[in-house]
């Protein structure tokens, strides 16, 4: 907490307005990382797996505010920083892993709108990824005397014979005709159909000439088809962060939940065969996502098979081998530190510019516990808000004073989303579709569901 | 009824139970060797158990219901009336206890602070606190429902002087009214403090007028507790029309204190009317106008002005400013209205929303009206704007912290009854539309971006979606001049040969420039498509651009026709292009000796009818410019011998199709099979086995003496489904094997022949300087040193740059970011449009 380590104003501005809005941000989280030395370590194994070209699966799993999305992200900038692509994209009602009504497709879209290299890593960087491997073809047309278009030919022609492999090729092709004859529309067509953003697929013809698209059927076959891709294209594999998959265990829907929970599995099963080349797979959820055995993974035999975790690892012991990696909880103390390093940022590294004094920490927990109890550092998302927002404050009014500021600081608990009753807006669409889900009977609040089971009253 | 049905038949089972087991334990010892009684008797206590924890369980599920949420609509179809909760603790009408069940307030009940038995003190005065939203309270206006957290009991409208009318305080004449003028005024927390904004006529003030700046007032300041000469200044302020922008800024808070009480007290309990609402909205924005140099004031007073105008747009049409300037609340009030009323939404105010709740992308900057014009069109043609009709949406909820101190420094929760959208799944639907609607708008806004003055150019018009072409009337001039030219150019057919010159007149009048690039060669090939034409030469489709001086065909062509040539095309064009070299090489291409030759190609390549049209129309251009096989010998190098040789005779078959074989002919294969480095004396071997081939494939009666009309004898029948053979006639069926057998063959030459003209129009490589920066070829090296000329690129110029040193930009940025990020640990470009470059690393990177 001491070192001097020049910060810049710039990272500082991302990172205060990220933590006080509630959200991970998007860069500098190694700043304000705190403990977890173990589980970070596991994952760095799984990079430098994937990097070698195997292929990895783990499971993070931690209660609401355990921060599993901070480590997602922290455990993404890893992977960027050891030169892999990665993608990321939070499941919901409109995005899951399968579908019949184009959710999947969507989750594709969304995942390679945020796909981010070293240095694109807020996202967007598809484009960059495609034209450095045609970039690379060129060079090596150059070298060899030849034809960009023969260079790319070749080199995609392993990936050609793989599903989905000749159109994905045939894409990649336009691409590099389209910025050869300037022309903008080709390119961006082609961008479109590696985003997942055709729909139809005579739309996708008449732009491109090919005859498929990425739809729900696909998905994951379009994910290994990207692995490879990259690598191709120079970077070190794949990396796929699934934030959020607790909406799997919110479908009402059983025959969709298995539907998804089959799609995990033949992830799981590809990864642990090492059938995937330099790819690697997080899924991020709460415990129950996971271990429930009515709605969770583990109401699918042959997924619990395969996660239920080394009976030797209980009390203590951890076994981070396994595919799943649990967070535990803030301590107070993770809190303390975690307070001081964003004092320690606020002031740009400096520790003679600090805007508060030790003690001032102290007496925040001790204003918040006061409030709101344990919770305070259970869920620190609104207490770090609340800190972020008095150190602003102090910055910008010198002449107030901590004390008096602390007083009026609010604090309020927070509910954990996952438990409130469970909106069922995603399931309208299904229920034309769906018979019987006896599951539906025992939600909360599904007002406007209208399954003949779920229409008994008690009176 | 059912859950005594559940009762009883788990009471029977239970009683089921205890008999079975009580016969079990009599008859055991006689029938202790009957081991299958007992297993009866453990699976039915089993079944009892199951059915019995069910039955629990469906009716805890069962209370959860009728207690849990209730959906919004049923509050909103409510008749119009003034639900005011009654002061003296009666409780709140059935309609606003549900409503209030169903919006976020229930946080706000279950804060802890109503819970802690003993009240808290306040750190500044010591009294004592009364919990605010222990009741929240509900005002239907017309239709809309307001909820706020304030508990209805604390309204005190005594003391308001209302807009307009004016107070005598300690001499001054305080015009204007909007404040709290009275002997008492209790705040709202506690009744043991004054609220700070009231102006008590019995405080002693100053008379004496003095210069109003130099006064520092507490971080919360209350009229009540400051000194007397600080009231003096401020009752001068208030005399003098509340605009001395000079003055403490506490006195401006103090005063709107009272507006933000009035608002969220009164206001919020239907105290207020509608023009009064208006007009204190207006003051607060005449402050903020006024006194907007404190961030304190502009922020505080810009998020009560949003409360006034979500006020406002939840019961009346009558929104006072654009709504391009308001605030997330306001714009979701809006929307939520017009679903709930209309069934419909406004693409435009969506849009807003989508614009503020997410990062704004560069287009909506640059070309906000092409944007906001193209969703509306897409949101409309995907029927975005009808998707939002649905019952059971939560209601509309915010929180605004107040400024003043008289709330106890805590939020309060307003919510709306509207449905609030952002929660629908259409509304990520709609942002991913906006995505899409950007990234098709991306290319005119970057040429926007360079070229302000081009907007409702030509060029500029070939950039934009095709939704957007009769949009803006000075785009669709240009278009409109466009389409009729092109149609003034073809006349009533189907295809004509016109200039060159006239077709790129329509694009660049400028005489001087020679030849105009690919990219906008394609730009225009591109919006021709889209007014239902097409020429040929067509870049796109693997042909060179237009030159100036040379030819060029028009023709009709369906605007959902292909737009890059399929595999099938391309070899259909390097064929025809072989075909009409040769068969000019006797000085005449006739139309009517390829025609046959381009029928059957566009057969046995399986084209259809838009590139059937298309090949017809390049081979026409080929007939007007025909091409020369100069040039092709370096490409054809690099090409395998067997490849050659594939070619050579291919060629041989063609000159052979017409059935003679012209000494010209000979003498351009010749030619040609010097050019493949084949030995020329294969010429007369391949023509002779093309000759025999096709012979072979059928015997054609060879015509003695031409049949002359004899009215005397009998005339001899046609043939059988064979015309006369009037001069050359060819071998359909032989082509079409020709063709089949030459399909490895048509794959090199599309290689050779469609970028045969290239090389002069690939931009001049700017000097390339040799690699002086770690991790970078020399082409990369240079780009990145260029870019120390400035800190900030558009994306426009520095994809220029990037063509000048033949890079794609995308690729370009990221290979130096790399290499960045290895050197210095950051990268050196970031943002997407404008690009910055970082000087730190910059100095770091390239010292």
């Amino acid at each position: 907490m001491t070192e001097i380590v020049q910060i810049r104003s710039k990272d500082r501005d991302v990172l205060m307005q990220s933590l006080s809005a509630g959200v991970v941000p998007r860069r500098g989280q190694h700043l304000i990382q705190v403990g977890r030395a173990a589980e970070v370590g596991a994952l760095l194994a799984d990079v430098e797996r994937i990097v070698d070209g195997g292929s990895t699966v783990r499971f993070v799993i931690g209660e609401y505010g355990s921060g599993k999305t901070f480590f997602l992200h922290i455990v993404r900038a890893i992977a960027l920083e050891k030169k892999l692509v990665t993608v990321h994209g939070d499941l919901s009602p409109e995005r899951r892993l399968y579908s019949a009504s184009g959710h999947a497709r969507s989750l594709y879209a969304e995942l390679m709108r945020n796909m981010a290299t070293r240095s694109k890593p807020e996202g967007g960087a598809l484009a960059s990824v495609v034209e450095r491997f045609i970039s690379s073809a060129q060079a090596e047309a150059e070298a060899r005397k030849t034809t960009p278009d023969a260079v790319i030919a070749e080199r995609t022609a392993q990936i050609q014979e793989m599903v989905g492999g000749y159109d994905f090729a045939a894409v990649i092709a336009a691409y590099w005709r389209g910025h050869d004859a300037g022309n903008e529309q080709l390119k961006q067509d082609a961008v479109r159909w590696l985003r997942a953003e055709f729909t139809s697929k005579t739309d996708a013809k008449k732009a491109l000439g090919v005859r498929t698209i990425v739809d729900d059927e696909t998905f994951y076959d379009h994910l290994k088809l990207m692995s490879r891709f990259v690598r191709l294209a120079g970077f070190d594999g794949l990396f796929v962060c699934l934030d959020e998959m607790v909406n799997l265990f919110k479908l009402a829907h059983t025959q969709a939940r298995a539907q998804n929970y089959e799609q995990i599995l033949r992830i799981v099963n590809d990864s642990l065969q090492g059938i995937a080349v330099g790819m690697g797979v997080i899924f991020c959820g709460t415990p129950e996502f996971l271990s429930d055995t009515r709605r969770g993974c583990f109401s699918y035999a042959a997924l619990q098979s395969r996660l239920s975790e080394n009976r030797f690892a209980t009390e203590g012991r951890v076994d981070l081998k396994g595919p799943v990696v649990r967070l535990e909880r803030l301590s107070p103390e993770d809190l303390y530190v975690l307070l001081g390093k964003i004092r320690h940022i606020y002031a740009l590294g400096d520790p003679t510019k600090y805007l508060v004094p030790d003690d001032a920490l102290r007496a925040f927990m001790q204003h918040c516990s006061e409030r709101v109890g344990d919770a305070y550092f259970r869920t620190p998302r609104s207490t770090i808000r609340e800190w972020v927002n008095l150190l602003a404050v102090l910055e910008q009014n010198p002449s107030a004073n901590w004390p008096t500021l602390l007083g009026a600081v609010q604090i309020g608990t927070e509910d954990n989303p996952d438990l409130l009753p469970i909106e069922t807006d995603a399931e309208v669409s299904d229920r034309g579709s769906s018979a019987a889900a006896p599951e539906k009977s025992r939600k909360v609040g599904t007002a406007n569901d209208d399954d003949e089971l779920t229409s008994f009253k008690l009176k | 009824m059912a859950k005594k049905t559940d009762r009883a038949s788990c009471l029977i089972l239970l009683a089921l139970l205890a008999i079975l087991t009580f016969a079990v334990k009599i008859a055991v010892d006689w029938i202790a060797d009957h081991p299958v009684v007992s297993a009866i008797v453990g699976i039915v206590a089993l079944v009892a158990v199951v059915v019995w924890s069910r039955t629990k369980r469906a009716k805890i599920t069962g209370e959860n219901r009728v207690g849990g949420s209730t959906p919004t609509s049923s509050v909103a179809v409510e008749p119009p009336s003034i639900v005011h909760t009654s002061p003296a603790g009666v409780p709140a009408s059935n309609s606003s206890k549900r409503l209030r069940e169903s919006t976020g307030l229930r946080d706000a009940d279950a804060s802890p602070l109503p819970k802690t038995p003993t009240s808290r003190t306040d750190e500044r005065s010591g009294s004592s606190v009364r919990p605010i939203g222990a009741r929240a309270s509900t005002v239907d206006w017309d239709g809309a429902i307001l909820v706020s957290s304030i508990d209805a009991r604390l309204v005190e409208t005594g003391n308001w002087i209302a807009p307009g009318r004016t107070v005598e305080i300690h001499g001054r004449k305080v015009s204007g009214g909007m404040l709290y003028v009275g002997p008492k005024l209790r705040s709202v927390v506690s009744s043991q403090i004054v609220d700070p904004c009231l102006v008590n006529p019995r405080l002693p003030a100053t008379k004496h007028r003095r210069p109003s700046t130099g006064i520092q007032l507490p971080y919360w300041p209350s009229y009540s507790e400051i000194s007397d000469v600080d009231r003096g200044a401020m009752l001068d302020w208030l005399a003098t029309g509340r605009s001395d922008a000079r003055v403490e800024f506490g006195f401006v808070f103090i005063f709107f204190y009272g507006l933000e009480r009035r608002i969220l007290i009164d206001a919020m309990h239907g105290a207020v009317d509608l023009a009064e609402l208006k007009l204190l909205r207006d003051e607060i924005a005449r402050i903020v106008d006024l006194y907007g140099v404190s961030g304190s004031v502009r922020g505080y007073g810009s998020e009560l002005r949003d409360v006034v105008d979500a006020i406002l747009a939840a019961r009346t049409d009558d929104i006072p400013a654009k709504s391009s300037e308001q605030s997330e609340a306001v714009l979701k009030v809006l929307l939520g209205r017009e679903v709930a009323l209309r069934g419909t939404i406004s693409p435009l105010i969506l849009l807003q929303l989508l614009l503020l709740k997410n990062r704004q992308p560069a287009v909506a900057r640059r070309c906000p009206k092409e944007f906001s014009a193209l969703f509306a069109k897409r949101a409309a043609s995907t029927g975005l704007t009808k998707r939002f009709i649905e019952v059971g949406r939560p209601p509309i909820s915010w929180r605004y912290r107040p400024a003043s101190a008289s709330f106890g420094k805590r939020d309060i929760a307003i919510s709306v009854n509207w449905p609030d959208v952002t929660t629908h799944s259409a509304f990520e639907e709609a942002w991913s539309l906006a995505n899409e609607c950007a990234t098709s708008l991306a290319p005119f806004s970057r040429f926007v971006d360079r070229d302000a003055t081009g907007r409702s150019s030509i060029r500029a018009a070939a950039l934009l979606p095709e939704e957007l072409l009769d949009h803006d009337s000075a785009i669709e001039a240009g278009a409109m001049t466009m389409s009729e030219m092109f149609g003034s150019l073809i006349g009533s057919g189907e295809q004509k040969a016109v200039a060159a010159d006239d077709i790129l007149n329509l694009w660049q009048n400028d005489l001087t420039v020679e030849k105009i690039s690919k990219g906008e060669m394609t730009q225009l090939a591109e919006l021709a498509q889209r007014l239902g034409f097409a020429f040929e030469p067509d870049a796109r489709f693997g042909a060179p651009p237009l030159k100036r001086g040379g030819k060029a065909i028009v023709f009709r062509q369906p605007t959902e026709s292909l737009a890059v040539p399929t595999p099938g095309y391309a070899n259909a064009m390097a064929l025809m292009q072989l075909a009409v070299a040769v068969a000019n090489s006797d000085g005449d291409v006739s139309r009517a000796e390829i025609e046959p030759l381009e029928r059957q190609m566009a057969k046995s390549l399986g084209l259809d009818e838009p590139q059937q049209r298309r090949l017809r129309a390049y081979v026409e251009w080929l007939v007007v410019e025909p091409p020369t096989l100069s040039g092709l010998s370096k490409k054809l190098e690099s090409t395998m011998p067997e490849q050659r040789r594939h070619v050579a005779r291919l060629l041989a078959d063609i000159a052979a199709t017409d059935g003679t074989v012209t000494p010209d002919e000979v003498k351009m294969l010749t030619k040609v099979y010097k050019i493949l480095s084949l030995d020329p004396a294969l010429v007369h071997t391949d023509l002779h086995a093309a000759a025999i081939a096709l012979g072979s494939v059928e015997d054609i009666p060879v015509v003695v003496a031409p049949q002359v009309p004899d009215r005397s004898g009998f005339r001899i029948p046609d043939p059988p489904l064979k015309k006369a053979a009037v001069g050359v006639q060819l071998n359909d069926a032989m082509i079409e094997k020709k063709l089949r057998e030459s399909a490895a063959v048509a794959g090199i030459l599309g290689q050779i022949f469609v970028d045969s003209d290239d090389d002069d129009q690939r931009p001049k490589s700017a000097e390339i300087v040799p690699s002086h920066v770690v991790g970078l070829d020399n082409a990369h090296a240079t780009l990145a040193t260029r870019l120390k000329d400035r800190q900030e690129w558009s994306r426009g110029d520095f994809d220029d740059l990037a063509r000048e040193l033949k890079l794609m930009p995308d690729g370009a940025i990221d290979r130096i970011n790399d290499a960045a990020c290895d050197r210095c640990g950051n990268p050196l470009i970031e943002g997407d449009d404008p690009l910055t470059i970082d000087v730190d690393v910059m100095r770091e990177f390239i010292p």
